[in-house]
């Protein structure tokens, strides 16, 4: 390959590289089942990003145990393992991807992990997330890169206010058949914010 | 038949051009060479212009201006600008960095064209973090590096740069390290990667590329022996600087390349022994509790295994040096593993290899001649001296007689670096 085209095939290839990395981040929401998830808002701004309000939902942290009494005691929403993986796990460091299975709740009509393992399930809602560290078994910490939710410059104080105010919080969520999710936008109050 | 024109002469600067004419008048005087090899010689060369290099230094800062100006236009209006107009201004950027850097290519000037990739590289670089930043992707940082430097790789391959292979290579270590940081697992494109970065860096004949790339395997290695605190981990981390300098033994002893992975090697060794000197170390890691695993173990292997091949191979005391550090690290792996040793054993196993390596470095040194070698030898040195002053620093006695033996041991060291040198000027 000559030079000139060398340099001509570099372009292309950054340039792939970069349109996929947009693709791959608006699949889900070109592709994604939408659910309703409970937020829980963390910290209102970020210096780095501009103006977004961080949210954190109660599937973010886990009690993974198939014991019904061990589940009673526990404060943090209880799951139980797919397959024989979570066996190993006790008294070791956890790591990687794991997947939640989503399922509605009649009465809210939120979406809660009621299931979790290390590969997707077919014919399931399925969640994907990373362990991050911090938790030891059978309590997990999980994120699934929906810890933000970004807005029109000086838009995120009505909002943050409105969460302070104590009034019911969700989040538009669209999951791939992957599993990789994003929000597609907040409700608050069942209204929900217009899309940016 | 038409005569063949001469090419143009070769613009360099007065001063040099100056330079040349006075040697050539020395040379002509002394009888080196004639009249009319001079008179060539010299019409060889030409002067830059003054007017066309002041016209070139206007330009540039005429060029740079706008610039500038135009960065604080954009920047000026950048949060009014609607994200889908900031993305295809990126992209833009991107495209114009390479489409110029495939003119500059197609009109012969190589330097330029190599020079626009490079900065389209930086552009692309920069690209992945501004388009995350515009369109809110919140995704692992790791994988930022993890795609600048594959995109790095290709530019590298396709124009056939040094210069981006050499930026890939940091940018392959920045990943590896990044991803130690993220994550307790040890991230498996590694093992795709980092071949593909080296087999660069032997198709561009690249030492720096090489050099770089070697380095990348030292977070690796520690990262798949369970981190910097365990016995896998640390050992892992000198055997991979034995098994990189293993690798040079295999080249033909002169050679750049061989150069670069004994480089590498040293450098990985020399920032692991000096913990390894401190006890306080060794107590930290006989707390960790030791349990076999098979990737740590598996790593540990194929490290030792790499780094005793290099004895067949080994001529120099250097050479043998590295086989002893390899063989006194497993045998460390297998003691501390079964608590068979004592911090403080462990800590005098690690400076006497410290001592040993930047001895033989020297002795090394003094025979070929070369300085990386003395530098080296120099720096592992002066590691373990410092190291074990500092564990004996509230004795003075012991102190100042410590300090006196390593002055007095650098002073005969430049005494015969100097009569090296005397010896070489009379043979020659």
């Amino acid at each position: 390959m000559s030079t000139w085209r060398g340099a001509a095939a570099a372009g292309v290839v950054c340039l792939a590289i970069l349109t996929g990395m947009m693709v791959r981040h608006a699949w889900p929401l070109w592709t994604g089942t939408g659910v309703v998830l409970r937020a829980v808002p963390v910290d209102p701004r970020d210096l780095f990003r501009g103006e977004f309000v961080r949210l954190s939902t109660p599937a973010n942290r886990l009690v993974v145990t198939s014991d019904a009494a061990e589940a009673s005691r526990s404060d943090l929403l209880v799951v139980r393992p797919v397959g024989e993986w979570w066996e190993d796990w006790p008294g070791r460091t956890v790591s990687g991807t794991v997947y939640v299975q989503l399922e509605p709740d009649g009465s809210t009509g939120e979406y809660r992990p009621v299931t979790i393992s290390r590969g997707r399930v077919s014919n399931a809602i399925n969640l994907r997330g990373r362990i991050k560290p911090g938790d030891s078994p059978p309590a997990l910490r999980v994120d699934y890169g929906l810890d933000a939710f970004y807005m029109e410059e000086g838009s995120a104080r009505p909002v943050e206010q409105a969460i302070r105010d104590g009034r019911r919080v969700q989040m538009d969520v669209a999951v791939a058949a992957d599993g990789r999710a994003r929000i597609r936008t907040l409700i608050i109050d069942g209204t929900p914010l217009p899309r940016r | 038949m038409m005569p063949l024109m001469p090419p143009p002469p070769t613009r360099v600067p007065h001063a040099q051009l100056a330079w040349l004419e006075e040697q050539a008048s020395r040379w002509h005087a002394e009888g080196v060479i004639d009249a009319t090899t001079r008179t060539r010689i010299l019409e060889q060369y030409d002067a830059e212009s003054f007017e066309g290099r002041s016209l070139s230094a206007l330009t540039i800062v005429a060029v740079l201006i706008c610039a500038i100006g135009l960065l604080l236009l954009i920047g000026y209006n950048w949060h009014r600008l609607p994200a889908s107009a900031k993305v295809a201004m990126i992209m833009a950027a991107v495209a114009a960095a390479f489409g110029g850097s495939a003119a500059a290519y197609g009109v012969g000037r190589r330097r330029l064209g190599e020079t626009l990739a490079f900065a389209g590289t930086l552009i692309f670089g920069n690209a992945i973090w501004l388009i995350a930043q515009v369109l809110h992707i919140s995704g692992r940082f790791p994988d930022g590096f993890l795609w600048f430097g594959i995109g790095a790789l290709a530019v590298a391959a396709l124009v056939r740069s040094r210069w981006v292979g050499t930026a890939a290579a940091v940018l392959v270590t920045v990943w590896v390290i990044a991803e130690g940081l993220e994550q307790e697992d040890p991230p498996l494109l590694f093992a795709a990667i980092w071949p593909a970065t080296l087999a660069l860096g032997y198709v561009l004949a690249s030492p720096a590329l090489v050099g770089v790339a070697a380095v990348a395997l030292v977070p690796w290695v520690v990262i798949a022996g369970n981190g910097f605190d365990s016995i896998a981990g640390t050992g892992a981390m000198l055997l991979a600087g034995c098994a990189l300098r293993s690798v040079a033994s295999w080249h033909p002893e002169r050679s750049p390349l061989a150069r670069a992975w004994q480089v590498s090697g040293l450098l990985a060794q020399l920032v692991i022994l000096i913990p390894l000197m401190i006890e306080e170390m060794h107590r930290d890691i006989a707390r960790e509790a030791a349990r076999f695993e098979l990737l740590p173990a598996a790593v540990v292997a194929i490290l030792a295994a790499a780094a005793l091949a290099s004895a067949y191979r080994a001529r120099t005391l250097s050479q043998w040096t590295n086989v002893g550090v390899a063989a006194g690290t497993v045998a460390w792996i297998l003691l501390a593993g079964g608590r068979l040793v004592t911090p403080l054993a462990s800590t005098l196993l690690f400076s006497a290899l410290a001592l040993g390596v930047g001895v033989a470095s020297i002795r090394t040194a003094l025979g070929t001649g070369r300085t990386g070698d003395l530098v080296f030898g120099v720096l592992f040195t002066m590691a373990f001296l410092i190291v074990r002053w500092v564990s004996l620093v509230d004795d003075m006695l012991v102190s100042g007689l410590l300090l006196l033996a390593t002055g007095a041991g650098l002073l005969f060291l430049s005494r015969l670096w100097r009569g090296r040198d005397r010896t070489r000027g009379r043979a020659a």
